[in-house]
């Protein structure tokens, strides 16, 4: 039993015998340029890090609702008063223009002597 | 152009001899880096590492040694760096599990193929490499540079600052390390 392992173990010592050298991958040179251009502009790096936070979807989706809310609290706490003033100012204006309107028509049909 | 004028050149940041150099070298440190971490996305990673380096300290090189002697022992220490890192990465990802912060499967990455070994050694070859993985550090660096990168004992010597004699006596201890891994994995599993 003892000489099979060692055949095993003599065995696993030859699986390296003759290895060729690995090659670079392709574009190594590319890659590297690449890198170091990174590495040389970090700002561009924080920017993109930056654009790429705030297109995420979970960071827009909270924006989202936090205007929502925003628009939500500004409404309910408007002072009734000026709800008052408001609608009493369109009512006004509505029936203005039902005058103005039914002037204008008063006018088209009535005939002038 | 031989080494000497590319790193005068170098010296100057000439771009184009620092192309040259990459071109001329890019496999010799992409293989010595696969050989110590063996894994291809690191190696190609810890390559470009090494070469922005050169790039980088070229001033500091003084030309005592010889340039190829100077560029492995940037590659080598950048890989024992990185295997360094991982290890203790590794400890800490360890630790969390044990206080249940992490219920993560730990995926066992697939044995690792050199890519020169020929077609019907491909097992063999990956039963060494895993074992290779167990070594100190030392054992590792010289068991790669002399057996995947072909150095003779006294290159290896250069490299990594030790005599002719004391390489071979590292080589030794690797290869009965080596011997005692393997004997440990088929009794564990082939009896």
């Amino acid at each position: 039993m003892k000489n099979k392992f060692e055949k095993e173990v003599e065995s696993a010592f030859s699986g390296i015998d003759g290895i060729k050298r690995a090659k670079a991958p392709d574009w190594f040179y590319t890659k590297l340029e690449a890198k170091m251009l990174r590495q040389a502009n970090p700002s561009k790096g924080y920017w993109e890090n930056v654009s790429a936070w705030l297109t995420r979807p979970a960071v827009v989706l909270a924006g989202l609702f936090l205007i929502l809310f925003l628009n939500a609290t500004v409404l309910y706490l408007k002072p009734s008063s000026t709800n008052d003033s408001v609608a009493t100012a369109s009512e006004q204006t509505a029936s203005d223009e039902y005058k103005q309107v039914s002037a204008t028509l008063f006018d088209y049909e009535t005939i002038k002597p | 152009m031989d080494d000497h004028e590319l790193v005068s050149l170098l010296k100057q940041k000439n771009q184009q001899a620092f192309k040259e150099i990459v071109e001329k070298w890019q496999d010799m440190v992409f293989n010595t880096s696969l050989g110590i971490v063996q894994n291809f996305e690191d190696a190609e990673d810890l390559s470009q590492e090494v070469f922005i380096q050169v790039f980088e300290s070229i001033s500091s090189f003084k030309e005592e040694a010889k340039f190829s002697t100077w560029l492995y022992r940037i590659t080598v220490s950048k890989c024992l760096d990185y295997l360094r890192s991982k290890k203790s990465k590794k400890r800490f990802a360890f630790l969390k599990s044990l206080y249940g912060d992490d219920n993560k499967t730990i995926a066992v990455p697939p044995d690792f193929q050199h890519p020169g070994v020929k077609m019907e050694n491909k097992e063999n070859a990956a039963r060494l490499f895993k074992a290779l993985e167990q070594l100190p550090d030392t054992q590792k660096v010289a068991f790669v540079l002399n057996k995947i990168e072909g150095l003779k004992y006294d290159e290896v010597g250069e490299v990594l600052g030790l005599s002719g004699s004391a390489v071979d006596g590292l080589l030794q201890r690797a290869k009965k390390n080596l011997q005692n891994q393997l004997k440990n994995y088929y009794t564990l599993y082939k009896e």
